[in-house]
């Protein structure tokens, strides 16, 4: 009960294209002024679960592992799902096969049980909180 | 089945699938058999609404994904800022039609 193969992956490629061309644009942020793309930050004034994430992907890509880790851990994940995803969904459609979709659906039914969903929601409110300790 | 009752179903049910398969769904219902009423009457469908004020005040979260069952996006939502907030914007006109859709397949699943 999830997206189409096709849908899937061409809404993934896109997405990962649109990372990537981020990554390479917010290089040079002097022409982003206060815009670092995120709204809560922009209209609250504090930042997101997920705010040093542009950064933590940068220094991951630069092998600054320590400094990732303290910008946000889940940059960590984005940086590995930015190389994995588009590699994998290339392969798969070279071969016709279907190994990404069947692994994101067994993943997302996964996700969905209350243990792993209580866990990643506690993960997700401490790194919200250790990001208002250091971005504010 | 009956078509009484799949009249009374659709009336009720009719504002959570998407516009173009009410006619479809009402022909799938009349040929399904009298065993899946039980099954009918025990989906809980998502409510647009809910998804569009969701999205309207979470999207950046992706809460509004993650409500509908899209778990896997709404985590893509959530660690990029709501796709930079354009992504957010985006959904803000298109969830409600994509909860639309997802309830619509999990009703196929059913009958």
């Amino acid at each position: 009960m999830s997206l189409s193969r096709g849908r899937l992956y061409s809404l993934l490629l896109f997405l990962s294209a649109c990372g990537y061309l981020w990554l390479y644009v917010s290089n040079d942020s002097s022409h982003w002024g206060d815009w670092g793309g995120c709204w809560i930050r922009y209209i609250f004034g504090i930042p997101c679960p997920s705010c040093g994430n542009t950064r933590a992907v940068h220094a991951v890509f630069h092998g600054e592992w320590l400094s990732s880790l303290y910008y946000n851990p889940l940059g960590l994940l984005l940086a590995a799902l930015m190389v994995v995803v588009p590699l994998w969904i290339v392969v798969d459609l070279l071969r016709g096969s279907s190994s990404f979709l069947r692994v994101y659906q067994a993943t997302e039914q996964k996700l969905q049980r209350w243990p792993y969903a209580v866990t990643g929601i506690v993960a997700i409110l401490m790194n919200w909180i250790w990001n208002l300790v250091k971005y504010t | 089945m009956d078509q009484q009752k799949v009249d009374m179903f659709m009336m009720m049910n009719n504002k959570y699938l998407p516009e173009s398969q009410i006619l479809f769904v009402r022909e799938r219902l009349l040929a399904a058999d009298e065993s899946k009423e039980g099954l009918l009457h025990a989906i809980q469908f998502k409510d647009p609404t809910i998804a569009l004020i969701l999205s309207l005040l979470t999207g950046e979260l992706g809460i509004d994904r993650f409500y509908i069952g899209d778990t896997g996006l709404g985590i893509g939502k959530l660690i990029t800022c709501g796709g930079l907030g354009i992504w957010t914007i985006i959904d803000w006109f298109l969830i409600m039609n994509t909860t639309r859709e997802k309830n619509f397949m999990r009703l196929m699943t059913i009958i």
